[in-house]
């Protein structure tokens, strides 16, 4: 009897049989959604199996996976990656962990909140390419702002852009600048809808303010911080407009992403076949690093729940 | 009979306006619409203020369309490879890309048009440099009219190098003694303040621009006559050190990311002492509104060491393969390029870069350009269009070239290393290319 199983509980949410009609519905935005993002990656990858050169329009030959092998074994790529990562990395943690210190501040009440949160988030409503413009005149060694700050309280001054130690650096905090409203806004919203009690009974064992972070906001916020890591993450490996309009990959090539050398490759020496190869092994490093990412996001809310 | 006398009426007056038609000058092209996408520069500013008058003698509607330098071959090229005919007129780099363009079969030659008698009405090859137009000439045939063409020289200035007991420098050395002498601290607080000289070091085309003066002026050459490159040789070497040496020692900091904007703007607000570049910039200098310095600069050819290295830019017309009114798009290409309208554009913009032999004659050109213009005639006349490979892997080669350049100016390498890593890269890209099969 207690095997037989109780009709009632049967036609639980689980259990009933998915209806076809709705996907009618929604079959032409899935065709043109389809066609946008496969059909341009599919023709990539044929592109990518030919040594195609825009101005050689008859000398297009199969190659099948030359190109591929050419892009692992070429050391300018490898160090194109390397500085992508450092970019990446160094970028998106920077911008959580200023993000979440803003975060941390704002999530109080007082006079004139609403007009600073708006304000705060300018950066990241503007145009990449009018910020590398106008960053690019910051960073000007004479008449720039960041030198003249810096004579002003006496920190080093020098050709940031110029300089090949500090070319990257200098991107690095365009985008720090740039995006670290993002986390912030996000991280706000996290902290603003957390619960109030833990901390009251924190408050009341005796905690610090530091303890009550360590061990009830960190561990809350943990899947927020994931996220954000992994969207500012995949943003910033595609970025390509910073280095297109400050230092055209230079000097030398200290400030050559992966974007870059795929538009030089593809768009100035105009080798098609070459570039949609490389893009091709950027898009599956990028899916690789958000699945792992994601993955560990959505074990760790399955824990919770 | 009254029906019959208005429709005569009606008849006649149709009549009457078809015929006025008729009379009317080169109506051979009503209905034509042509489109040219040009380059943003002061020619194409002066082209669109002066295309009215061309339209409305040919009856031919011209579009111009201006895209920015940077897409410009990127838009041409996706023109070409779809076979569209969408664009009649290309404006670009002959060197950079529309010598690329030709070899890869997208330009159409313009011999049948300039000895059409129907066509060449007004045309004066001669009235062209010489050099610009031979160039232009691939197989025999020619395939573009020049619109506009930098020279490069030495702009100096003349009030420093009074205050300083400076001569002008007619060799190389005498070159980089002047920028020594001139780099100082002239307010007397510990720092540099002058420089002696600017100089585009942005990895790219600017590099390319400034560095193939020298490379040249000491006999250094792209490739060998099997075509094996050969940018590392002794000349290659010299040129490249006497450049890397002007840049490190008494060139501004952020030369390393100067282009064609900074590095003139750097000279315009007095930064430094001399500076090479375009003759274009002098048009700029000498502008009293925008520059601290005008009145105040001084103009020379760059010194000959081996030989004269002295970049001459090619900006041309071209008529593409795929256009369905080829023959519109010469006359408008003539017209252009014609020494009426090339006089004419110096009333609207500043263009000492004009390509017409009679233009640079003609007392508006004197009177504006005088200051500069013997430097840029000399200039013109010993230049050469020789300071990139003419290969349609142009682009690539010079990129790639000055990215190790630009290494051994942050010192992470010497100038014998970077050529040397330099050269093995060009060869392997001519290799990719086919050329050595």
């Amino acid at each position: 009897m207690i095997q037989k199983k109780d009709d009632s509980l049967t036609k639980t949410r689980l259990n009933r049989r998915p209806e076809f009609g709705p996907i009618w519905y929604i079959m032409p935005a899935i065709i043109v959604l389809v066609v946008i993002n496969f059909y341009p990656l599919i023709r990539a990858i044929n592109l990518s199996l030919y040594n195609y050169n825009l101005l050689k329009p008859n000398r297009i030959d199969f190659i099948g996976i030359k190109n591929f092998v050419e892009v692992i074994f070429n050391p300018i790529a490898w160090g194109a990656l390397k500085t992508t990562a450092i970019f990446t990395f160094g970028g998106t943690i920077i911008e959580i962990i200023f993000g979440l210190l803003l975060a941390l501040l704002f999530n109080r009440e007082f006079w004139g909140k609403g007009l600073v949160r708006s304000l705060i988030i300018l950066p990241m409503i503007l145009s990449p390419v009018a910020v590398g413009l106008v960053w690019r005149i910051f960073y000007d060694a004479d008449a720039g702002m960041v030198n003249y700050f810096f004579s002003l309280i006496g920190l080093p001054v020098r050709a940031w852009l110029g300089n090949i130690t500090t070319a990257l650096p200098a991107l690095i905090a365009t985008d720090v600048w740039q995006w670290t409203s993002f986390c912030f806004l996000v991280l706000l919203a996290a902290l603003e809808g957390m619960p109030i009690e833990p901390y009251e009974a924190a408050k009341i064992d005796g905690a610090s303010v530091f303890q009550s972070f360590k061990f009830i906001t960190f561990p809350l916020i943990k899947p927020i911080l994931v996220i954000i890591f992994a969207l500012r993450m995949i943003d910033s490996i595609k970025m390509f407009d910073l280095v297109f309009i400050m230092t055209n990959g230079g000097p030398g090539r200290a400030t050559e992403t992966m974007n870059f050398l795929i538009y030089q490759t593809g768009f100035r020496f105009f080798h098609i076949g070459k570039a949609s190869s490389q893009a091709i092994i950027l898009t599956i490093i990028v899916t690789v690093v958000s699945l792992l990412l994601l993955r560990k996001f959505i074990r760790m809310r399955g824990a919770e729940s | 009979m009254k029906k019959y006398f208005i429709l005569t009426i009606i008849l006649m007056l149709i009549f009457a306006v078809s015929s006025t038609n008729l009379f009317a000058a080169g109506n051979k092209y009503d209905g034509v619409e042509i489109n040219c996408i040009m380059e943003p520069h002061p020619t194409t500013t002066a082209l669109i203020q002066l295309v009215p008058e061309f339209e409305e003698a040919t009856g031919m509607k011209v579009n111009l369309e201006e895209v920015p330098y940077e897409h410009l071959p990127n838009k041409i090229l996706l023109n070409f490879t779809s076979k569209s005919s969408d664009y009649d007129v290309m404006h670009d780099d002959w060197l950079f890309h529309a010598y690329g363009y030709v070899k890869a079969g997208y330009l159409e030659p313009l011999d049948n048009y300039i000895e059409d008698s129907s066509l060449n009405q007004g045309l004066d090859i001669a009235d062209f440099p010489a050099t610009l137009i031979n160039n232009m000439k691939v197989d025999g045939k020619l395939y573009g009219l020049p619109l506009y063409s930098d020279s490069t020289f030495v702009m100096y200035r003349k009030d420093l190098f009074e205050k300083y007991g400076i001569g002008v420098p007619t060799t190389m050395s005498e070159l980089e003694e002047a920028a020594k002498a001139l780099t100082m601290d002239t307010d007397n607080d510990g720092k540099i303040d002058m420089q002696g000289i600017t100089l585009r070091a942005k990895r790219g085309i600017h590099m390319t621009w400034t560095w193939s003066n020298f490379f040249i002026a000491f006999g250094g050459e792209y490739f060998d006559e099997d075509l094996k490159p050969i940018i590392n040789n002794e000349n290659g070497v010299k040129g490249t050190e006497y450049y890397v040496n002007l840049v490190q020692k008494y060139g501004p900091e952020g030369a390393t990311n100067y282009g064609w904007e900074e590095n003139r703007i750097a000279f315009e607000q007095g930064r430094a002492a001399m500076t090479i570049d375009a003759s274009v910039n002098a048009g700029f200098a000498e502008d009293p509104e925008k520059s601290t310095i005008a009145g105040k600069v001084g103009y020379t050819m760059i010194p000959k060491e081996k030989v004269y290295g002295i970049n001459l830019s090619l900006h041309s017309l071209y008529i593409s393969k795929f256009s369905e009114n080829k023959e519109a798009a010469f006359e408008f290409i003539k017209w252009a390029t014609s020494k009426e309208t090339q006089l004419k554009a110096l009333t609207i913009a500043p263009i000492p870069t004009s390509t017409s032999i009679s233009t640079w004659k003609s007392p508006d050109y004197v009177q504006k350009y005088s200051v500069f213009m013997d430097a840029h005639f000399d200039s013109v006349e010993n230049g050469n269009l020789k300071y990139v490979p003419k290969l349609a892997e142009t682009m690539e080669i010079t990129d790639t070239i000055s990215t190790y350049i630009s290494e051994a100016i942050a010192g992470n390498k010497t100038v014998q290393q970077a050529l040397d890593e330099a050269n093995e890269a060009v060869y392997k890209i001519m290799e990719d290319a086919g050329y050595y099969d």
